[in-house]
């Protein structure tokens, strides 16, 4: 017998309660945010492939360079390139929050959590776009 | 330590279970790690977004001479270093959290470390040819 199924088996034995499931519970604000940091991050650590992609072709010549950058202005290259920059400005605000948090842990509460929450959400969106129209 | 799920066990085996394999101290000057670069790298990605943005469909001459220019290949080489570095631990901490098989783990972390080593490696060797070319 496996040690989950021994654990899952002494749960049921002494009735305990079981932990939320996912599916049927709907996670508070700061626990999507929490997730959706981790999301972010594992996306950032995969566009880490193009920003070699793009270095790499660039010292080998012109030719390969232009291959690249060739399908980055495309509608699709664009596309990522504005997800890529939303996950960053995400991944960073939210990031800086973490900060706070390890610092001056007197600043968690619910209500302030929510609230910076939907800061982070807005300004994540306002820095793209301004950052797109701008340049 | 994030949770956000349940451990799933990899192969089922209880003989794999998480041990606390950690050198003692380990974990913390991780965190340390992460943190830091963190810190140092909010400045870096607001100045590398901003830079990207101008260098979408910039030519060959363009983008190889911003390269060139000024302390922009010192700051990209400490982007990739610092970002490689914050990757690495970031993506360690995902698999400990959900793999609880620890020879999976492991043998996972090995891999995306090196991974994120050679990436660095390819990005900071593109970086010192450009600029000497």
């Amino acid at each position: 017998m496996g040690l989950r199924s021994m654990i899952a088996a002494m749960n049921e034995a002494k009735s305990r309660p079981l932990s939320p499931h996912l599916q049927v519970y709907r996670l508070p604000m700061a626990a999507l945010m929490s997730i959706t940091h981790r999301v972010t991050g594992a996306a950032l650590a995969g566009g880490f492939f193009l920003v070699t992609l793009f270095l790499v072709s660039a010292a080998i010549g012109d030719d390969s360079y232009n291959m690249v950058m060739g399908y980055a202005s495309s509608l699709c290259g664009m596309i990522v390139f504005i997800l890529w920059s939303l996950a960053l400005y995400y991944h960073a605000f939210n990031g800086i929050r973490h900060l706070v948090w390890d610092w001056c842990p007197s600043t968690v509460s619910k209500d302030k959590a929510t609230a910076s929450g939907w800061f982070i959400l807005l300004a994540s969106a306002a820095a793209t776009a301004l950052t797109w129209m701008v340049v | 330590m994030h949770t956000h799920g349940q451990n799933e066990s990899c192969c089922g085996c209880s003989s794999h279970a998480k041990a606390h394999t950690h050198k003692k101290g380990e974990a913390l000057s991780q965190w340390i790690c992460l943190r830091f670069s963190s810190l140092l790298l909010v400045p870096l990605t607001i100045w590398l977004v901003i830079s990207i943005v101008g260098l979408v469909g910039a030519d060959y001459v363009t983008f190889t001479a911003w390269i060139d220019a000024g302390l922009n290949a010192y700051l990209l080489g400490a982007f990739i270093v610092l970002s490689c570095l914050h990757g690495a631990l970031g993506v360690q901490e995902i698999i400990e959290d959900y793999i609880s098989c620890d020879v999976t783990a492991r043998c996972a972390i090995l891999a995306e470390k090196t991974l994120f080593l050679g990436l660095a490696v390819m990005c900071i060797g593109s970086i010192f040819l450009i600029v000497t070319q």
